[in-house]
């Protein structure tokens, strides 16, 4: 959903971290809850999962207090929540699931523009990389960038391994501008070298454009 | 004597070795080959699953009356649509063997969904839904007949993919013909029988054709007045000539000529390409792709220069609401005002180098399908009750007016606020008329720039 693209102006103070709480016997609720979760999946707790800290659960913690060298005290706190794999995040940010898809789609979609564009003018790569993100905006193809990719047969060089050569940085900034809304290929779904033997049902298509030695059509 | 017995051994070894070497490439080859054959039967018998589900979950939301069952039927639909679209798309057919079929499975997803939404907002199902369940119905009953026979000309013939895995291995017959291909064609045959499908949605047929609204009404222009509209569009260096020339014409979404524009005296291969439509003379993109040098003008800058830019060029009031940096450059999404709205769907991006704050591309086909002055609605919720709406664990502010896309067709007035919950920043719109929440978007920081999901 990266269509509604708005203005933000100061998201930059980053928050006081929020502090998980200490739990001791007799605390309840929905951190005690995780605590016995995570337990349970390391194998220290066997008992119910009912977010209430009992006997069962103290025992537990104490057991994983000792084989973790922090002080068998019974009470999870700082140093028991960390050694659970629940440290709350330090300064550098978190890396974001979304960010991080983000990039990996530009990466995908640089590919597939060196391996089928890599001597073509920076419009024809930006239009290649634009077939790619038509294809996922229409009914007849898979809707994600990996699937479109990915389909068998559907590039060559995937398929034939030339899309992992080193990446030039003029196929970066044409993923980059394919992914920031230009479509130089006018709304296509196909592209070829009419130079090269293709199959000839291709040529039913309805031609767009021709950029470089590549012909567009819808 | 002794020569000949050594070389004979040589050549011996040297034959065993070429003959465990090529019976090791034999059995990987071997192994691959298995290992893609199950991996498209599994596709394909996934794929035969997931579309039996549909049909019959098809069946069963027309016969409940429960709104709440059938918006659980209809969720059910487009997962199942989802899954056999994501299996038939890892099957190595091309979109003339199997484009029709994919379509289907797009949109009777697509169709659900649209239809869970309008259910969930209180709207019952009528007549003219309940014909087009009625219609997706007999097609995936269609389709999974065809899917039903081909599985049992699987269980036949151990082989069924073996031509297309084959294929794969470069062999390639130009027209194969073997069972898995020839029933997939005529199973998609089959589907191109069945009436184009218009609804509320993002694959629905309709959209395909719509007409861009910022020309409606305009006369055709030629192609000596396209380059006119080319020279007077590019963003000039002082006391530079340009000439401009149309190279072509594109058929696209909107019908264009193709203009090139270079400055006199220039660089080689340093043209700036325009498509300006055929229909009202604008400009549709432009991109100039010249190598961008270091960067010595700052983004706000940058984000100034684009902005007057635009109002050069008749947009009236823009408002930049996101940027991107790639390189040297920074894109800038501008969208639209009227009355202080921001109007989000008519966006026009502009592309700025960062080393001479030079406009080096645009992009304006969101703004030119649908700018026009619009009746806005008057806001019938006030800034605070609407602010109200907002889960109370999110530190709020803003709240302007906007006006956001709804699904494929509809727009909806609503207050932008700006929301913190920890470290994770959210949009959240309320719609401004109804007082509902339309929409939540995360913002993602990236070195480059802030992404809404």
């Amino acid at each position: 959903m990266l269509a509604l693209a708005a203005g933000l102006v100061s998201l930059h103070e980053r928050q006081a971290a929020a502090q998980n709480p200490s739990l001791y016997r007799g605390s309840a609720g929905d951190d005690v809850f995780r605590v016995q979760q995570r337990l349970s999946q390391w194998g220290y707790y066997n008992g119910s999962q009912d977010g209430y800290y009992g006997d069962g659960t103290f025992q537990a913690v104490i057991n994983f207090q000792q084989n973790n060298g922090i002080p068998a005290d019974g009470v999870v706190g700082q140093a028991t929540w960390d050694a659970l794999g629940f440290s709350v995040p330090s300064e550098t940010p978190a890396v974001s699931r979304g960010a991080a898809t983000d990039r990996g789609d530009v990466t995908l979609l640089a590919r597939v523009i060196e391996g089928e564009a890599a001597n073509e003018p920076l419009l024809g790569k930006v239009a290649v990389g634009a077939v790619i993100l038509n294809r996922t905006k229409s009914a007849s193809f898979p809707h994600s960038i990996s699937e479109v990719i990915f389909q068998p047969e559907a590039f060559e060089s995937i398929e034939n391994g030339q899309a992992y050569r080193p990446l030039s940085e003029e196929s970066v900034q044409a993923a980059q501008m394919a992914m920031g809304g230009y479509d130089p290929s006018g709304g296509a779904l196909f592209f070829w070298n009419p130079g090269k033997s293709v199959n000839p049902w291709i040529w039913s298509r309805n031609i767009v454009t021709q950029i470089g030695n590549h012909v567009f059509a819808r | 004597m002794r020569k000949w017995i050594l070389a004979a051994v040589i050549g011996l070894l040297a034959l065993a070795a070429a003959g465990s070497w090529g019976y090791s490439q034999y059995t990987a080859n071997r192994k691959l080959e298995n290992y893609l054959s199950n991996k498209y039967q599994r596709a394909f018998y996934d794929l035969a699953s997931q579309t039996q589900s549909v049909e019959v979950l098809l069946s069963k939301s027309m016969i409940a009356s429960d709104p709440r069952l059938d918006s659980a039927l209809l969720m059910d639909i487009r997962q199942q649509a989802a899954f056999a679209q994501s299996n038939l798309g890892q099957l190595p057919l091309n979109d003339a063997l199997a484009g029709r079929t994919a379509k289907f499975l797009s949109q009777v997803g697509d169709y659900a969904d649209s239809l869970a939404r309008q259910i969930n907002q209180g709207e019952a199902i009528d007549t003219k839904h309940w014909d087009t369940l009625n219609s997706l119905y007999q097609q995936a009953a269609a389709l999974n007949s065809e899917l039903q026979g081909m599985q049992a000309g699987m269980a036949q013939n151990n082989f069924y993919f073996g031509e297309m895995v084959r294929q794969v291995r470069g062999k390639l017959q130009k027209n194969p013909d073997d069972l898995a291909t020839t029933d997939f064609q005529s199973m998609d045959k089959q589907m191109q029988r069945y009436p184009a499908l218009i609804y509320d949605g993002p694959y629905s047929e309709h959209l395909e054709r719509t007409e861009p609204r910022d020309l409606s009404g305009q006369g055709d222009v030629d192609a000596p007045e396209a380059e006119q509209r080319a020279l007077a569009f590019i963003d000039k260096q002082d006391g530079a000539d340009y000439q401009a020339r149309v190279t072509g014409t594109t058929n696209g979404r909107i019908p264009a000529h193709r203009v090139e524009v270079t400055r006199v005296g220039g660089p080689d291969g340093a043209a700036t390409v325009l498509d300006v439509s055929r229909q009202g003379g604008k400009v549709i993109w432009m991109m100039n792709s010249r190598p961008v040098g270091g960067q010595t003008v700052s983004i706000e800058e940058a984000r100034r220069k684009a902005l007057q830019f635009l109002a050069g060029r008749g947009f009236g009031e823009m408002r930049s609401t996101y940027f991107q940096q790639h390189g040297n450059s920074v894109t800038f999404n501008c969208a639209a005002l009227q009355n202080g709205v921001t109007l989000y769907p008519d966006l026009v991006k502009v592309t700025v180098a960062l080393d001479s704050g030079e406009v080096t591309g645009t992009e304006t086909s969101g703004y030119l399908m649908s700018h026009r002055q619009r009746p806005l609605p008057e806001a019938a919720v006030s800034r605070e009750r609407a602010r109200a709406a907002i889960n109370p664990r999110l530190n709020v502010s803003g709240g302007e007016l906007v006006l956001i896309p709804v699904g494929v067709s509809d727009e909806k007035l609503a207050y932008e606020f700006h929301g913190k919950l920890g470290e994770d920043s959210y949009l959240i719109y309320i719609n401004a008329v109804t007082g509902r929440e339309e929409n939540v978007l995360k913002l993602i920081e990236t070195p480059g720039g802030t992404l809404t999901m």
